[in-house]
Protein backbone atom coordinates (compact mmCIF):
# COMPACT_ATOMS: atom_id res chain seq x y z
CA UNK A 1 0.00 0.00 0.00
CA UNK A 2 1.40 3.37 -0.97
CA UNK A 3 2.52 5.23 2.10
CA UNK A 4 3.15 8.36 0.16
CA UNK A 5 -0.41 9.47 0.72
CA UNK A 6 -0.87 11.20 4.03
CA UNK A 7 -3.42 9.43 6.14
CA UNK A 8 -6.36 11.73 6.69
CA UNK A 9 -7.62 11.94 10.21
CA UNK A 10 -10.83 12.81 11.95
CA UNK A 11 -10.31 14.68 15.22
CA UNK A 12 -12.11 13.29 18.23
CA UNK A 13 -12.39 16.70 19.82
CA UNK A 14 -11.30 15.18 23.12
CA UNK A 15 -8.66 17.30 24.81
CA UNK A 16 -5.33 15.51 24.83
CA UNK A 17 -6.46 12.53 22.78
CA UNK A 18 -5.97 14.14 19.41
CA UNK A 19 -2.42 14.99 20.42
CA UNK A 20 -1.76 11.41 21.38
CA UNK A 21 -3.22 10.28 18.06
CA UNK A 22 -1.30 12.98 16.19
CA UNK A 23 -4.43 14.45 14.72
CA UNK A 24 -7.27 12.03 15.32
CA UNK A 25 -8.66 8.68 14.26
CA UNK A 26 -8.13 7.46 10.69
CA UNK A 27 -10.69 8.75 8.22
CA UNK A 28 -12.70 6.12 6.40
CA UNK A 29 -11.19 3.36 8.49
CA UNK A 30 -12.12 1.54 11.66
CA UNK A 31 -10.98 2.39 15.15
CA UNK A 32 -11.60 0.04 18.04
CA UNK A 33 -11.91 1.18 21.63
CA UNK A 34 -11.65 -1.71 24.00
CA UNK A 35 -11.63 -2.09 27.71
CA UNK A 36 -13.39 -3.61 30.67
CA UNK A 37 -16.81 -2.60 31.96
CA UNK A 38 -16.99 0.97 33.18
CA UNK A 39 -13.69 1.91 31.59
CA UNK A 40 -15.20 4.79 29.67
CA UNK A 41 -15.56 3.32 26.18
CA UNK A 42 -19.12 4.53 25.63
CA UNK A 43 -18.37 7.99 26.95
CA UNK A 44 -15.38 8.28 24.66
CA UNK A 45 -17.29 7.18 21.59
CA UNK A 46 -20.29 9.37 22.28
CA UNK A 47 -18.09 12.33 23.06
CA UNK A 48 -16.13 11.95 19.82
CA UNK A 49 -19.35 11.57 17.92
CA UNK A 50 -20.98 14.65 19.40
CA UNK A 51 -17.90 16.76 18.81
CA UNK A 52 -18.00 15.80 15.18
CA UNK A 53 -21.74 16.07 14.73
CA UNK A 54 -21.63 19.59 16.13
CA UNK A 55 -18.81 20.49 13.79
CA UNK A 56 -20.11 19.51 10.43
CA UNK A 57 -19.69 15.74 10.37
CA UNK A 58 -23.10 14.09 10.68
CA UNK A 59 -22.97 10.84 12.59
CA UNK A 60 -24.88 7.71 13.41
CA UNK A 61 -24.69 6.25 16.87
CA UNK A 62 -25.70 2.65 17.38
CA UNK A 63 -25.96 1.34 20.88
CA UNK A 64 -26.37 -2.29 21.71
CA UNK A 65 -26.11 -1.72 25.38
CA UNK A 66 -28.15 1.26 26.38
CA UNK A 67 -31.58 2.31 25.29
CA UNK A 68 -31.76 5.48 23.24
CA UNK A 69 -33.45 7.22 26.14
CA UNK A 70 -30.75 6.20 28.62
CA UNK A 71 -28.14 7.35 26.14
CA UNK A 72 -29.73 10.76 25.85
CA UNK A 73 -30.01 11.10 29.60
CA UNK A 74 -26.46 10.00 30.24
CA UNK A 75 -25.23 12.38 27.59
CA UNK A 76 -27.08 15.20 29.32
CA UNK A 77 -25.12 14.62 32.52
CA UNK A 78 -22.07 15.63 30.52
CA UNK A 79 -23.82 18.61 29.08
CA UNK A 80 -24.42 17.02 25.68
CA UNK A 81 -27.91 17.45 24.37
CA UNK A 82 -28.55 14.91 21.67
CA UNK A 83 -32.07 15.94 20.75
CA UNK A 84 -31.35 19.22 18.94
CA UNK A 85 -28.66 17.41 16.96
CA UNK A 86 -31.12 14.68 16.05
CA UNK A 87 -33.75 17.21 15.07
CA UNK A 88 -31.26 19.08 12.92
CA UNK A 89 -30.38 15.91 11.06
CA UNK A 90 -26.83 15.85 12.34
CA UNK A 91 -27.17 12.77 14.44
CA UNK A 92 -29.15 9.54 14.33
CA UNK A 93 -29.36 7.34 17.39
CA UNK A 94 -30.19 3.69 16.81
CA UNK A 95 -30.85 1.17 19.44
CA UNK A 96 -31.56 -2.16 17.81
CA UNK A 97 -32.54 -4.96 20.12
CA UNK A 98 -30.70 -8.18 20.12
CA UNK A 99 -32.71 -11.20 20.97
CA UNK A 100 -30.17 -13.78 21.99
CA UNK A 101 -32.90 -16.35 22.38
CA UNK A 102 -34.30 -15.87 18.93
CA UNK A 103 -35.16 -19.06 17.15
CA UNK A 104 -32.40 -20.09 14.84
CA UNK A 105 -32.78 -22.27 11.84
CA UNK A 106 -29.83 -22.52 9.56
CA UNK A 107 -27.15 -20.00 8.77
CA UNK A 108 -27.40 -16.24 8.71
CA UNK A 109 -25.18 -13.23 8.24
CA UNK A 110 -24.86 -9.77 9.60
CA UNK A 111 -25.95 -8.27 6.34
CA UNK A 112 -29.14 -6.98 7.88
CA UNK A 113 -27.27 -4.76 10.26
CA UNK A 114 -24.91 -3.48 7.61
CA UNK A 115 -27.86 -2.62 5.41
CA UNK A 116 -29.63 -0.79 8.20
CA UNK A 117 -26.52 1.21 8.92
CA UNK A 118 -26.00 2.02 5.30
CA UNK A 119 -29.57 3.14 4.92
CA UNK A 120 -29.52 5.32 8.00
CA UNK A 121 -26.14 6.81 7.19
CA UNK A 122 -27.36 7.81 3.74
CA UNK A 123 -30.30 9.67 5.25
CA UNK A 124 -28.05 12.29 6.80
CA UNK A 125 -24.88 11.82 4.74
CA UNK A 126 -23.16 10.58 7.84
CA UNK A 127 -19.38 10.66 7.89
CA UNK A 128 -18.98 8.89 11.17
CA UNK A 129 -20.61 5.79 12.64
CA UNK A 130 -20.10 4.69 16.20
CA UNK A 131 -21.13 1.21 17.31
CA UNK A 132 -21.23 0.86 21.04
CA UNK A 133 -20.81 -2.62 22.46
CA UNK A 134 -20.03 -4.60 19.35
CA UNK A 135 -19.38 -7.60 21.56
CA UNK A 136 -23.10 -7.75 22.33
CA UNK A 137 -23.92 -8.03 18.65
CA UNK A 138 -21.28 -10.69 18.22
CA UNK A 139 -22.97 -12.87 20.79
CA UNK A 140 -25.51 -13.79 18.14
CA UNK A 141 -22.86 -15.94 16.58
CA UNK A 142 -21.72 -18.62 18.95
CA UNK A 143 -18.88 -19.75 16.81
CA UNK A 144 -15.63 -17.75 16.99
CA UNK A 145 -14.83 -18.45 13.36
CA UNK A 146 -18.19 -17.22 12.26
CA UNK A 147 -17.81 -14.15 14.47
CA UNK A 148 -14.58 -13.34 12.77
CA UNK A 149 -16.02 -13.76 9.30
CA UNK A 150 -19.08 -11.74 10.10
CA UNK A 151 -17.05 -8.96 11.58
CA UNK A 152 -14.87 -8.95 8.51
CA UNK A 153 -17.94 -8.64 6.26
CA UNK A 154 -19.34 -5.88 8.41
CA UNK A 155 -16.09 -3.97 8.41
CA UNK A 156 -15.80 -4.35 4.65
CA UNK A 157 -19.27 -3.12 3.86
CA UNK A 158 -19.03 -0.17 6.22
CA UNK A 159 -15.64 1.06 5.10
CA UNK A 160 -16.71 0.64 1.49
CA UNK A 161 -18.96 3.61 2.04
CA UNK A 162 -16.03 5.79 3.08
CA UNK A 163 -17.46 6.31 6.52
CA UNK A 164 -15.18 6.59 9.56
CA UNK A 165 -16.04 3.94 12.08
CA UNK A 166 -15.63 3.90 15.81
CA UNK A 167 -16.31 0.64 17.61
CA UNK A 168 -16.36 -0.14 21.25
CA UNK A 169 -16.03 -3.65 22.57
CA UNK A 170 -15.63 -5.13 26.00
CA UNK A 171 -12.49 -7.14 26.22
CA UNK A 172 -13.72 -10.66 26.66
CA UNK A 173 -11.35 -12.87 28.53
CA UNK A 174 -11.76 -16.60 28.44
CA UNK A 175 -10.97 -19.11 31.15
CA UNK A 176 -7.26 -19.04 30.47
CA UNK A 177 -7.15 -15.26 30.71
CA UNK A 178 -6.69 -14.92 26.99
CA UNK A 179 -8.40 -12.32 24.87
CA UNK A 180 -11.33 -14.06 23.22
CA UNK A 181 -11.48 -11.74 20.27
CA UNK A 182 -7.93 -11.07 19.16
CA UNK A 183 -9.10 -10.90 15.58
CA UNK A 184 -10.86 -7.61 16.25
CA UNK A 185 -7.57 -5.92 16.92
CA UNK A 186 -6.01 -7.36 13.80
CA UNK A 187 -8.75 -6.29 11.50
CA UNK A 188 -9.05 -2.66 12.48
CA UNK A 189 -6.63 0.15 11.75
CA UNK A 190 -6.45 1.78 15.13
CA UNK A 191 -6.85 0.33 18.61
CA UNK A 192 -7.29 2.39 21.77
CA UNK A 193 -7.35 0.55 25.05
CA UNK A 194 -8.93 1.91 28.22
CA UNK A 195 -8.03 0.63 31.63
CA UNK A 196 -9.42 1.27 35.05
CA UNK A 197 -7.66 0.41 38.27
CA UNK A 198 -8.85 1.03 41.78
CA UNK A 199 -6.42 1.64 44.62
CA UNK A 200 -8.19 2.48 47.82
CA UNK A 201 -10.75 5.15 47.09
CA UNK A 202 -9.14 6.34 43.93
CA UNK A 203 -9.92 5.09 40.48
CA UNK A 204 -7.05 5.61 38.12
CA UNK A 205 -7.97 5.56 34.50
CA UNK A 206 -5.44 5.08 31.77
CA UNK A 207 -5.60 5.16 28.01
CA UNK A 208 -3.13 3.56 25.69
CA UNK A 209 -2.97 3.45 21.92
CA UNK A 210 -2.10 -0.13 21.05
CA UNK A 211 -1.98 0.23 17.31
CA UNK A 212 -2.33 2.85 14.61
CA UNK A 213 -1.70 1.64 11.13
CA UNK A 214 -0.11 4.22 8.93
CA UNK A 215 0.49 6.82 11.60
CA UNK A 216 2.75 7.78 14.43
CA UNK A 217 1.26 7.89 17.88
CA UNK A 218 2.21 8.06 21.51
CA UNK A 219 2.46 4.55 22.86
CA UNK A 220 2.63 5.54 26.50
CA UNK A 221 -0.06 5.05 29.07
CA UNK A 222 -1.89 8.29 29.61
CA UNK A 223 -3.89 8.99 32.70
CA UNK A 224 -7.29 10.53 32.17
CA UNK A 225 -10.34 11.51 34.10
CA UNK A 226 -14.00 11.46 33.25
CA UNK A 227 -15.08 14.89 34.30
CA UNK A 228 -18.30 16.77 34.27
CA UNK A 229 -17.95 17.44 30.58
CA UNK A 230 -16.50 14.19 29.43
CA UNK A 231 -13.08 12.66 29.06
CA UNK A 232 -10.01 14.74 29.64
CA UNK A 233 -6.59 13.34 28.97
CA UNK A 234 -3.29 14.32 30.39
CA UNK A 235 -0.87 13.77 27.56
CA UNK A 236 2.21 14.13 29.65
CA UNK A 237 3.70 10.89 30.77
CA UNK A 238 5.80 10.90 33.90
CA UNK A 239 8.93 10.49 31.86
CA UNK A 240 8.32 13.69 29.96
CA UNK A 241 7.41 15.51 33.13
CA UNK A 242 10.85 15.23 34.59
CA UNK A 243 12.36 16.78 31.51
CA UNK A 244 10.24 19.85 31.10
CA UNK A 245 12.29 23.03 30.96
CA UNK A 246 11.90 25.43 33.87
CA UNK A 247 10.77 28.99 33.58
CA UNK A 248 12.53 32.13 34.79
CA UNK A 249 13.38 32.64 38.45
CA UNK A 250 10.80 34.41 40.56
CA UNK A 251 11.29 35.69 44.08
CA UNK A 252 10.27 33.46 46.96
CA UNK A 253 9.08 36.62 48.69
CA UNK A 254 11.98 37.09 51.05
CA UNK A 255 15.44 38.39 50.03
CA UNK A 256 17.32 36.08 52.40
CA UNK A 257 15.38 33.12 51.14
CA UNK A 258 16.07 34.15 47.56
CA UNK A 259 19.75 34.18 48.36
CA UNK A 260 19.60 30.70 49.84
CA UNK A 261 17.77 29.53 46.75
CA UNK A 262 20.29 31.27 44.49
CA UNK A 263 17.64 33.49 43.02
CA UNK A 264 14.25 32.12 44.01
CA UNK A 265 11.89 29.57 42.55
CA UNK A 266 11.63 28.79 38.87
CA UNK A 267 8.32 29.63 37.27
CA UNK A 268 6.37 26.48 36.37
CA UNK A 269 8.51 24.34 38.66
CA UNK A 270 7.15 21.95 41.27
CA UNK A 271 8.15 22.80 44.82
CA UNK A 272 7.73 20.82 48.00
CA UNK A 273 7.77 22.43 51.42
CA UNK A 274 7.77 19.81 54.10
CA UNK A 275 7.91 19.98 57.85
CA UNK A 276 6.06 19.27 61.10
CA UNK A 277 2.96 21.02 62.23
CA UNK A 278 3.32 24.66 63.19
CA UNK A 279 6.77 25.06 61.71
CA UNK A 280 5.87 27.67 59.15
CA UNK A 281 5.01 25.91 55.90
CA UNK A 282 1.87 27.93 55.37
CA UNK A 283 3.73 31.09 56.31
CA UNK A 284 6.41 30.35 53.76
CA UNK A 285 3.82 29.58 51.11
CA UNK A 286 2.01 32.84 51.77
CA UNK A 287 5.26 34.79 51.81
CA UNK A 288 5.77 33.66 48.26
CA UNK A 289 2.12 34.18 47.43
CA UNK A 290 1.93 37.76 48.64
CA UNK A 291 5.03 38.80 46.79
CA UNK A 292 3.74 37.19 43.61
CA UNK A 293 0.42 39.02 43.99
CA UNK A 294 2.25 42.27 44.50
CA UNK A 295 3.95 41.68 41.18
CA UNK A 296 0.51 41.35 39.63
CA UNK A 297 0.61 37.56 39.34
CA UNK A 298 -2.31 35.37 40.29
CA UNK A 299 -2.14 32.63 42.89
CA UNK A 300 -4.67 29.87 43.50
CA UNK A 301 -4.36 28.63 47.07
CA UNK A 302 -6.01 25.28 47.76
CA UNK A 303 -6.55 24.63 51.43
CA UNK A 304 -7.42 21.25 52.83
CA UNK A 305 -6.60 22.40 56.32
CA UNK A 306 -8.05 25.73 57.27
CA UNK A 307 -10.87 27.97 56.24
CA UNK A 308 -10.26 31.20 54.37
CA UNK A 309 -11.14 33.22 57.45
CA UNK A 310 -8.72 31.27 59.63
CA UNK A 311 -5.96 31.73 57.09
CA UNK A 312 -6.58 35.46 56.79
CA UNK A 313 -6.53 35.83 60.53
CA UNK A 314 -3.42 33.77 61.24
CA UNK A 315 -1.45 35.31 58.39
CA UNK A 316 -2.36 38.84 59.40
CA UNK A 317 -0.62 38.36 62.75
CA UNK A 318 2.50 37.60 60.75
CA UNK A 319 2.29 40.71 58.67
CA UNK A 320 0.76 39.14 55.58
CA UNK A 321 -2.29 41.01 54.31
CA UNK A 322 -4.32 38.46 52.44
CA UNK A 323 -7.50 40.55 52.00
CA UNK A 324 -5.67 43.08 49.86
CA UNK A 325 -4.68 40.40 47.37
CA UNK A 326 -8.11 38.82 47.55
CA UNK A 327 -9.82 42.10 46.77
CA UNK A 328 -7.59 42.73 43.80
CA UNK A 329 -8.55 39.26 42.60
CA UNK A 330 -4.94 38.21 42.47
CA UNK A 331 -5.41 35.63 45.16
CA UNK A 332 -8.11 32.98 45.24
CA UNK A 333 -8.50 30.60 48.12
CA UNK A 334 -10.26 27.31 47.46
CA UNK A 335 -11.11 25.40 50.59
CA UNK A 336 -12.28 21.84 50.89
CA UNK A 337 -12.69 19.23 53.54
CA UNK A 338 -10.82 16.24 52.14
CA UNK A 339 -13.31 13.77 53.56
CA UNK A 340 -16.24 15.52 52.00
CA UNK A 341 -15.66 14.46 48.42
CA UNK A 342 -14.07 11.68 46.46
CA UNK A 343 -10.69 12.20 44.87
CA UNK A 344 -12.09 12.65 41.39
CA UNK A 345 -14.51 15.30 42.58
CA UNK A 346 -11.79 17.22 44.38
CA UNK A 347 -9.78 17.12 41.22
CA UNK A 348 -12.61 18.48 39.09
CA UNK A 349 -13.24 21.33 41.47
CA UNK A 350 -9.59 22.20 41.43
CA UNK A 351 -9.25 21.90 37.67
CA UNK A 352 -12.34 23.94 37.07
CA UNK A 353 -11.20 26.68 39.43
CA UNK A 354 -7.80 26.65 37.84
CA UNK A 355 -9.12 26.95 34.33
CA UNK A 356 -11.49 29.76 35.34
CA UNK A 357 -9.00 31.73 37.41
CA UNK A 358 -5.93 31.03 35.27
CA UNK A 359 -3.35 31.45 38.03
CA UNK A 360 0.38 31.84 37.50
CA UNK A 361 1.04 29.81 40.62
CA UNK A 362 -0.82 27.21 42.62
CA UNK A 363 -0.38 26.11 46.22
CA UNK A 364 -1.71 22.83 47.65
CA UNK A 365 -1.98 23.02 51.44
CA UNK A 366 -1.50 20.20 52.23
CA UNK A 367 -0.75 16.95 50.46
CA UNK A 368 -0.85 15.23 53.82
CA UNK A 369 -4.35 16.59 54.33
CA UNK A 370 -5.34 15.08 51.01
CA UNK A 371 -4.67 11.67 52.49
CA UNK A 372 -7.86 12.07 54.46
CA UNK A 373 -9.69 11.67 51.16
CA UNK A 374 -9.11 7.99 51.47
CA UNK A 375 -5.59 6.73 51.44
CA UNK A 376 -1.97 7.70 50.84
CA UNK A 377 -2.52 6.49 47.30
CA UNK A 378 -5.36 8.98 46.92
CA UNK A 379 -3.09 11.84 47.92
CA UNK A 380 -0.40 10.62 45.61
CA UNK A 381 -2.68 10.40 42.60
CA UNK A 382 -4.25 13.77 43.32
CA UNK A 383 -0.86 15.40 43.66
CA UNK A 384 0.56 13.85 40.57
CA UNK A 385 -2.38 14.89 38.47
CA UNK A 386 -2.23 18.43 39.69
CA UNK A 387 1.51 18.44 39.23
CA UNK A 388 1.49 17.10 35.69
CA UNK A 389 -1.23 19.44 34.50
CA UNK A 390 0.36 22.47 36.16
CA UNK A 391 3.64 21.66 34.48
CA UNK A 392 1.89 21.32 31.18
CA UNK A 393 0.29 24.71 31.63
CA UNK A 394 3.42 26.42 32.94
CA UNK A 395 1.92 27.02 36.37
CA UNK A 396 4.28 26.97 39.33
CA UNK A 397 3.00 24.54 41.93
CA UNK A 398 3.88 24.41 45.59
CA UNK A 399 3.00 21.42 47.75
CA UNK A 400 2.95 21.58 51.50
CA UNK A 401 3.47 18.30 53.30
CA UNK A 402 3.20 17.74 57.02
CA UNK A 403 5.73 15.35 58.48
CA UNK A 404 6.02 14.03 62.02
CA UNK A 405 8.02 16.29 64.32
CA UNK A 406 11.56 15.07 64.48
CA UNK A 407 14.92 16.44 65.33
CA UNK A 408 16.44 15.04 62.21
CA UNK A 409 16.82 17.71 59.60
CA UNK A 410 17.29 15.26 56.81
CA UNK A 411 14.06 13.34 57.26
CA UNK A 412 12.95 12.37 53.81
CA UNK A 413 9.50 13.71 53.09
CA UNK A 414 7.33 10.77 53.87
CA UNK A 415 4.68 9.32 51.60
CA UNK A 416 5.78 11.27 48.58
CA UNK A 417 7.60 8.32 47.07
CA UNK A 418 7.81 8.52 43.33
CA UNK A 419 6.85 12.18 43.24
CA UNK A 420 10.22 13.14 44.68
CA UNK A 421 11.95 12.78 41.35
CA UNK A 422 9.36 14.98 39.70
CA UNK A 423 9.88 17.84 42.13
CA UNK A 424 12.26 20.56 41.15
CA UNK A 425 12.77 22.09 44.56
CA UNK A 426 12.46 20.59 48.03
CA UNK A 427 12.58 22.76 51.12
CA UNK A 428 12.61 21.02 54.48
CA UNK A 429 11.65 22.89 57.65
CA UNK A 430 12.41 21.40 61.02
CA UNK A 431 12.68 22.04 64.72
CA UNK A 432 16.14 21.90 66.13
CA UNK A 433 17.55 22.01 69.60
CA UNK A 434 19.32 25.22 70.34
CA UNK A 435 21.19 26.41 73.33
CA UNK A 436 18.17 28.34 74.50
CA UNK A 437 15.50 25.73 73.65
CA UNK A 438 13.89 24.79 70.35
CA UNK A 439 14.50 26.73 67.17
CA UNK A 440 13.53 26.39 63.55
CA UNK A 441 15.72 25.53 60.64
CA UNK A 442 15.34 25.65 56.87
CA UNK A 443 17.21 23.46 54.46
CA UNK A 444 17.03 23.36 50.69
CA UNK A 445 17.33 19.66 50.01
CA UNK A 446 17.41 20.15 46.27
CA UNK A 447 16.66 22.77 43.70
CA UNK A 448 17.19 21.88 40.11
CA UNK A 449 19.24 24.13 37.98
CA UNK A 450 20.57 26.47 40.65
CA UNK A 451 23.54 26.52 42.96
CA UNK A 452 21.48 26.67 46.12
CA UNK A 453 22.80 26.72 49.64
CA UNK A 454 23.33 23.32 51.21
CA UNK A 455 23.38 24.61 54.74
CA UNK A 456 20.69 24.52 57.35
CA UNK A 457 19.53 28.06 58.03
CA UNK A 458 17.94 29.00 61.31
CA UNK A 459 14.84 31.16 61.10
CA UNK A 460 12.04 32.51 63.18
CA UNK A 461 8.46 33.53 62.64
CA UNK A 462 7.29 36.82 63.98
CA UNK A 463 4.91 39.67 63.33
CA UNK A 464 7.15 40.45 60.37
CA UNK A 465 6.75 37.00 58.87
CA UNK A 466 9.67 34.71 58.21
CA UNK A 467 13.02 35.99 59.20
CA UNK A 468 16.11 34.07 58.39
CA UNK A 469 18.79 34.61 60.95
CA UNK A 470 22.06 35.70 59.61
CA UNK A 471 24.69 33.18 60.62
CA UNK B 1 -45.40 -13.23 7.68
CA UNK B 2 -42.48 -11.21 6.47
CA UNK B 3 -39.31 -12.57 5.00
CA UNK B 4 -36.26 -10.35 5.14
CA UNK B 5 -33.54 -11.05 2.62
CA UNK B 6 -30.81 -9.42 0.66
CA UNK B 7 -31.35 -10.05 -2.97
CA UNK B 8 -28.02 -11.40 -4.02
CA UNK B 9 -26.99 -13.64 -1.16
CA UNK B 10 -27.03 -17.41 -1.45
CA UNK B 11 -28.57 -17.93 1.95
CA UNK B 12 -31.40 -15.68 0.87
CA UNK B 13 -32.21 -17.95 -2.07
CA UNK B 14 -32.10 -20.90 0.25
CA UNK B 15 -34.39 -19.19 2.71
CA UNK B 16 -36.89 -18.34 -0.01
CA UNK B 17 -36.85 -21.90 -1.27
CA UNK B 18 -37.11 -23.47 2.14
CA UNK B 19 -39.89 -21.17 3.18
CA UNK B 20 -41.79 -21.85 0.00
CA UNK B 21 -41.48 -25.57 0.61
CA UNK B 22 -42.83 -25.27 4.13
CA UNK B 23 -45.66 -23.03 3.07
CA UNK B 24 -46.69 -25.24 0.13
CA UNK B 25 -46.55 -28.40 2.17
CA UNK B 26 -48.17 -27.30 5.36
CA UNK B 27 -49.99 -24.04 4.94
CA UNK B 28 -51.51 -24.39 1.50
CA UNK B 29 -53.05 -21.03 0.79
CA UNK B 30 -53.58 -19.84 4.29
CA UNK B 31 -50.70 -17.43 4.52
CA UNK B 32 -49.56 -14.01 3.50
CA UNK B 33 -45.91 -13.53 2.64
CA UNK B 34 -44.09 -10.30 2.09
CA UNK B 35 -40.50 -10.39 0.95
CA UNK B 36 -38.37 -7.42 1.89
CA UNK B 37 -34.93 -6.68 0.55
CA UNK B 38 -33.04 -4.97 3.37
CA UNK B 39 -30.73 -3.22 0.97
CA UNK B 40 -33.71 -1.49 -0.55
CA UNK B 41 -35.87 -0.96 2.50
CA UNK B 42 -33.55 -0.62 5.46
CA UNK B 43 -36.18 1.36 7.31
CA UNK B 44 -38.41 -1.67 7.56
CA UNK B 45 -35.48 -3.79 8.68
CA UNK B 46 -34.88 -1.30 11.48
CA UNK B 47 -38.54 -1.31 12.37
CA UNK B 48 -38.50 -5.05 12.91
CA UNK B 49 -35.04 -5.09 14.47
CA UNK B 50 -33.65 -7.29 11.76
CA UNK B 51 -29.92 -7.37 12.26
CA UNK B 52 -29.10 -10.58 10.52
CA UNK B 53 -30.53 -12.05 7.39
CA UNK B 54 -32.28 -14.06 6.28
CA UNK B 55 -34.93 -13.71 8.91
CA UNK B 56 -38.60 -14.48 9.03
CA UNK B 57 -41.02 -12.56 11.17
CA UNK B 58 -44.20 -14.47 11.90
CA UNK B 59 -47.26 -12.63 13.05
CA UNK B 60 -49.49 -15.60 13.83
CA UNK B 61 -50.06 -17.59 15.94
CA UNK B 62 -47.61 -15.43 17.94
CA UNK B 63 -45.13 -12.82 16.90
CA UNK B 64 -41.87 -14.67 16.44
CA UNK B 65 -38.62 -14.07 14.65
CA UNK B 66 -36.67 -16.90 13.14
CA UNK B 67 -33.13 -16.27 12.03
CA UNK B 68 -31.42 -18.21 9.31
CA UNK B 69 -31.95 -19.82 5.95
CA UNK B 70 -34.56 -22.16 7.41
CA UNK B 71 -32.68 -25.29 6.50
CA UNK B 72 -34.04 -26.79 9.67
CA UNK B 73 -37.82 -26.83 9.12
CA UNK B 74 -38.71 -28.14 12.57
CA UNK B 75 -37.94 -24.80 14.20
CA UNK B 76 -40.21 -23.02 11.76
CA UNK B 77 -43.01 -25.53 12.15
CA UNK B 78 -42.86 -25.30 15.90
CA UNK B 79 -43.06 -21.55 15.73
CA UNK B 80 -46.10 -21.88 13.47
CA UNK B 81 -47.72 -24.19 15.96
CA UNK B 82 -47.67 -27.10 13.62
CA UNK B 83 -46.57 -30.61 14.29
CA UNK B 84 -43.19 -31.71 13.12
CA UNK B 85 -43.26 -34.70 10.78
Amino acid sequence: MAQSQMLRKVPTGIRGLDQILEGGIPEGRTTLINGGPGSGKSVLSVQALIQNAENGRPAVLVSFEESAEMLRQNALTFGWDLQPLEKAGKLIVLQPEIDLHAIKSGGFTIEGFAAILEGQAKRINAELIAIDALDVLMQLFNDPIQERNEFYLLNQSLTKQGVTILLTAKTRIDNENQDRDPFLQYMVDCVISLDQRAAGQVTTRRLRVLKYRGSGYSSNEHPFIIGSDGLVLMPISSVELGQKPLGPLVSAGNPDLDEILAGGFHKSSAILISGPTGIGKTTLAFTFTMSACERGERVLYISFEESEAALISSMSTLGLDLPSALEKKRLKILTAMPESLGAEEHLFRIFRERSDFRPDHLVLDAVSGAQRIGSPRAAFDLTIRILSTCKEQGITSIYLDETPASEQVLDQPRGMGAILSLLDTIVVLSYVREKKGIGRSLLVLKSRGVAHSHEAHPFLISGKGIQLKRA
Amino acid sequence: MLLFVADNRPNSYRAKDNLKKICDQRLRNEYELEVIDVLEDSGKALEYNILVIPAVVLETPHRATILGDLSDPSAVLRALGLTVD
